[in-house]
C-alpha cells in the first residue's frame, strides 16, 4: 500500500518545457505546488564540453536518445516499429538540457489548417490566444533574435540580439538573398548577452564549449528557481506510476515512487501532466480502472494517437574554402520560410522550414552524424576526413507532419520499467505527404547550397535519430468525442487533470515547438489560477 | 562485459586497418592506447553486443581458424576480413567504427593536427557580434506571413 501524503492544491508532473514554465506561474499565485520529476537536478557543470571526451560523452551517457543512454532515471522506449527513434531527457529542466534552444513560433495558420486547406484539424485556440504567453516566455527564458521577419507576425522586442551569423550563415543569408528567397536570423533560447544571471556567450569559442552550453536556457534555471523562491515544492527521482480517481471518476492524486522503491499516494486538488508526448499517454494508458478501463481521460479513444514527430531530411554541402564552418551553435542560426504554406501546384500540402546546421566536431565529423555517412575507414580515410572537417554545412528540412491515428504510442503489457511501470510502445511511419514534401525539401536546400558556393551535396531523405519534437498524443479540441482536453487543456473526462506538454498539440506546424509549449502551459496555468 | 585480455588485443589490432598512418596523421594506435579502449567499451553498455559479434565474427572466419589464429593475421587479412564484417554485419561494424574514431579524435595530439581549438578565447574562435546591415535586402520584402 502506498503512503499516503497530505493534501496538496496542485501536483504537477514533469519539471520540463511545460511543467517549469506552470509551475513558475501557478507559484506566484501562493497554491501549494508540488512538482514530480523522475530525474535528479542536473549540474550544469556536467555539461560535456572544455574536455577532450566531449564527443565520447555525447555520443554515450549524454546521447539524445534515453535508449542508448540507458541512465537510471531513463525508461526505454520500445520503438523498433517507428521510422523515427524518439528522443528525450530526463532531469529537473527536462530536455531543455539537451536541445539547440532554436524558439521560432507557430504562424497563424498552424491553428486553422483545417479551414485553410482541408485536412488535419483546427486548434480550438488561435496564435492571438498565445501571443502574450510567448511574450512572457520570451522574456523568462531569454530569447536572442530581431523583429521584422517578414514570414511572421510582428512580435515584442526581443530582450537580446541575435547570436552571430559567422561567415557560413552570412554566405546562406547572401545566396537566400540572390535566388529571392526568405531567411531570418532564428529567435534562440540560447543567450547571446549575460542574461538574469545567466552566462552569455561571448561569440567566442565552439559547439564544444561548456560555456556555450551554459548559454542555453533550460527550465531549472529560468523558470524552476524562482518559483522555489515563491515556495514551489520539487521531489527529484519520483516516478508516477498512475492517477488516481475514486468510485465516480472524481481526480484524487496520483501514485509515485521513490528511488528507493517507496511508493506514495499524493492527494492533490488539481494534477497536471507535463511528461511530453510519449511520458504522458503512458501515465494516462497505465491509469486504468473500472471507471476508465481503456486508460484515464480516453473516452474518444485517442489518447496516445496521432503521434506526430516532425520528420526532417537534411542536405549537406561541402566547399574549397579553407573557413571555420564549425564555430557557433550548432543549429540556431537561420531560418528559412519560403515553402511554409501550401501551394496547390505542389504533391503535398503543408510545407517546411530549413534550418542552417553546423559541421561539428572532429569525431562527429568523422561520424557523419545527421547529415552524411561516416568518413570511409582505410587508405582513404585522412584525405575523406580533410575534405569534411569543418568545410561543410547543412540545410536542415523540418517538415509539418500531419495527424494520423495508425501513428501512436501504446504501453507494453509485458516490459517494465525499473519502478513496474509500462514501458512505451511507439508506431509511426512517414506518411507519402511528408516524404514528398521532404523531397521538395532536399531539392530546395540543394539549390540554396549550390548558390552559396558548395560544389558537392549528399541528401539525407530521413533523419531516423531525429524525433526530438513528441506531439499530438492528447489531442486539443472542443468535442470530447474527437479530442482529449479542451482549449484550457483540462481533460474532457476527469474534471481538474490537465496536460500541458506537447501531447495536447492538434497539428505539428513545421517549427520546433517549445516556444509553443511554453506558451500553453502559461496560459494554462492562467486559466486554473482563473478557476 | 566479459572480454578477455588477448580478446582485447585481437581488436586493438584491427585499429590500423580503420585509420591507417598518412603522410602527416599518425595511424590509430600511435594515438589510442588500448586502455582507453577497454575503459571506453567497459564503461558503455552499447557496445557490448557488438563487441561480442565482432569477435565471434573474426574467430570464425576461416582465415583466423588455419595457421596461428586471429591473433597471427596479416594486415591484408585483417582489411580483408573488416570488409566482410561491413558487409555481413555492418550495424556491428559501424559500432567498432565509432569506438575508433570516437577514441582517435578525441586526443590532443590528433585535435592539434587537425587544427581544432576548443580555447573559446583563441583568437582563431572569435566570431564577429551579429551586424543588422545584412537584413537591408531581406528587410525590403512585404510582410507574407498567411493570416488565418
Amino acid at each position: 500500500m502506498p503512503k499516503n501524503l497530505p493534501f496538496v492544491d496542485i501536483v504537477i508532473v514533469g519539471s520540463g518545457a511545460s511543467g517549469g514554465a506552470c509551475a513558475w506561474k501557478l507559484s506566484e499565485s501562493g497554491a501549494k505546488v508540488v512538482l514530480l520529476e523522475q530525474g535528479d537536478w542536473f549540474d550544469q557543470n556536467d555539461y560535456p564540453g572544455d574536455t577532450n571526451d566531449w564527443e565520447i560523452k555525447q555520443k554515450n551517457s549524454f546521447h539524445f536518445n534515453p535508449n542508448v543512454r540507458n541512465l537510471s532515471n531513463d525508461y526505454e522506449i520500445l520503438d523498433k516499429n517507428s521510422d523515427i527513434h524518439p528522443l528525450m531527457y530526463n532531469a529537473v529542466g527536462g530536455s531543455t538540457h539537451h536541445w539547440t534552444a532554436h524558439t521560432p513560433r507557430f504562424h497563424p495558420s498552424d491553428f486553422r489548417v483545417n479551414s485553410l486547406d482541408g485536412v488535419a484539424f483546427d486548434w480550438p485556440i488561435s496564435y492571438w490566444d498565445l501571443e502574450k504567453y510567448y511574450d512572457l516566455n520570451d522574456i523568462m527564458m531569454g530569447c536572442s533574435g530581431i523583429n521584422g521577419d517578414p514570414a511572421n507576425p510582428p512580435r515584442s522586442e526581443r530582450p537580446m540580439p541575435p547570436l552571430p551569423l559567422g561567415d557560413d550563415g552570412k554566405k546562406i543569408a547572401e545566396a537566400a538573398d540572390r535566388l529571392g528567397w526568405h531567411w531570418w536570423p532564428s529567435d534562440s533560447y540560447q543567450a547571446s548577452e549575460d542574461y538574469k544571471g545567466r552566462v552569455g556567450w561571448n561569440n567566442h569559442g565552439t559547439f564544444a564549449s561548456k560555456k556555450q552550453w551554459q548559454s542555453v536556457a533550460s527550465t531549472d534555471v529560468t523558470y524552476i528557481k524562482p518559483a522555489i523562491e515563491n515556495g514551489l515544492e520539487v521531489r527529484t527521482n519520483c516516478a508516477v506510476q498512475n492517477i488516481s480517481v475514486d468510485n465516480t471518476g472524481k481526480l484524487t492524486g496520483v501514485i509515485y515512487v521513490d528511488n528507493r522503491g517507496n511508493q506514495f499516494f499524493q492527494e492533490a486538488g488539481k494534477v497536471i501532466l507535463a511528461c511530453n508526448g510519449i511520458g504522458t499517454p503512458r501515465i494516462l494508458l497505465n491509469s486504468k480502472s473500472k471507471i476508465f478501463p481503456d486508460g484515464l481521460a480516453n473516452s474518444s479513444g485517442l489518447v496516445g494517437k496521432n503521434l506526430m514527430f516532425h520528420p526532417y531530411a537534411s542536405v549537406n554541402g561541402y566547399f574549397n574554402e579553407d573557413v571555420n564552418y564549425s564555430l557557433g551553435p550548432l543549429a540556431n542560426i537561420i531560418i528559412v520560410q519560403e515553402f511554409y504554406e501550401t501551394d496547390p501546384n505542389r504533391n503535398f500540402v503543408r510545407g517546411y522550414s530549413f534550418q542552417m546546421a553546423r559541421s561539428n566536431g572532429p569525431a562527429h565529423t568523422a561520424l557523419g552524424t545527421g547529415n552524411t555517412n561516416n568518413v570511409i575507414w582505410g587508405k582513404e580515410h585522412h584525405n575523406e576526413f580533410k575534405r569534411r572537417f569543418k568545410k561543410s554545412l547543412g540545410m536542415a528540412i523540418i517538415s509539418e507532419d500531419l495527424p494520423e491515428l495508425h501513428n501512436r504510442v501504446e504501453i507494453d503489457e509485458l516490459k517494465t520499467d525499473k519502478n513496474g511501470i509500462p514501458l512505451p510502445k511507439i508506431f509511426y511511419k512517414t506518411s507519402e505527404n511528408t516524404r514528398n514534401l521532404l523531397n521538395h525539401g532536399m531539392k530546395s536546400a540543394e539549390k540554396l547550397l549550390l548558390e552559396a558556393g558548395s560544389y558537392e551535396v549528399n541528401h539525407n531523405p530521413l533523419l531516423q535519430t531525429a524525433g526530438w519534437h513528441l506531439m499530438g498524443t492528447a489531442k486539443m479540441g472542443e468535442d470530447p468525442v474527437n479530442s482529449v482536453v479542451n482549449s484550457n487543456c483540462e481533460t474532457h473526462d476527469v474534471k481538474n487533470l490537465y496536460i500541458i506538454d506537447g501531447s495536447v498539440f492538434t497539428t505539428s506546424a513545421a517549427v520546433n515547438p517549445t516556444p509553443t509549449i511554453q506558451a500553453i502551459a502559461l496560459r494554462t496555468a492562467d486559466a486554473i489560477l482563473r478557476s | 562485459m566479459s572480454i578477455s585480455n588477448n580478446e582485447i588485443d585481437i581488436l586493438y589490432s584491427f585499429f590500423d586497418q580503420i585509420i591507417p598512418s598518412s603522410d602527416d596523421m599518425p595511424c590509430a594506435t600511435e594515438a589510442i592506447d588500448k586502455k582507453d579502449f577497454e575503459i571506453l567499451i567497459s564503461e558503455n553498455s552499447k557496445y557490448e553486443i557488438s563487441i561480442d559479434q565482432i569477435i565471434y565474427f573474426i574467430k570464425r572466419e576461416p582465415t583466423s581458424r588455419v595457421g596461428g589464429g586471429a591473433s597471427s593475421l596479416s594486415e591484408i587479412q585483417k582489411g580483408e576480413i573488416l570488409e566482410l564484417m561491413e558487409s555481413i554485419i555492418p550495424d556491428d561494424f559501424l559500432m567498432l567504427i565509432e569506438i575508433v574514431y570516437l577514441l582517435y579524435y578525441s586526443k590532443s595530439e590528433i585535435h592539434e593536427k587537425i587544427g581544432w581549438n576548443t580555447d573559446e578565447l583563441a583568437e582563431e574562435n572569435k566570431m564577429e557580434a551579429f551586424d543588422d546591415s545584412i537584413l537591408n535586402n531581406i528587410k525590403k520584402r512585404e510582410p507574407f506571413w498567411r493570416k488565418a
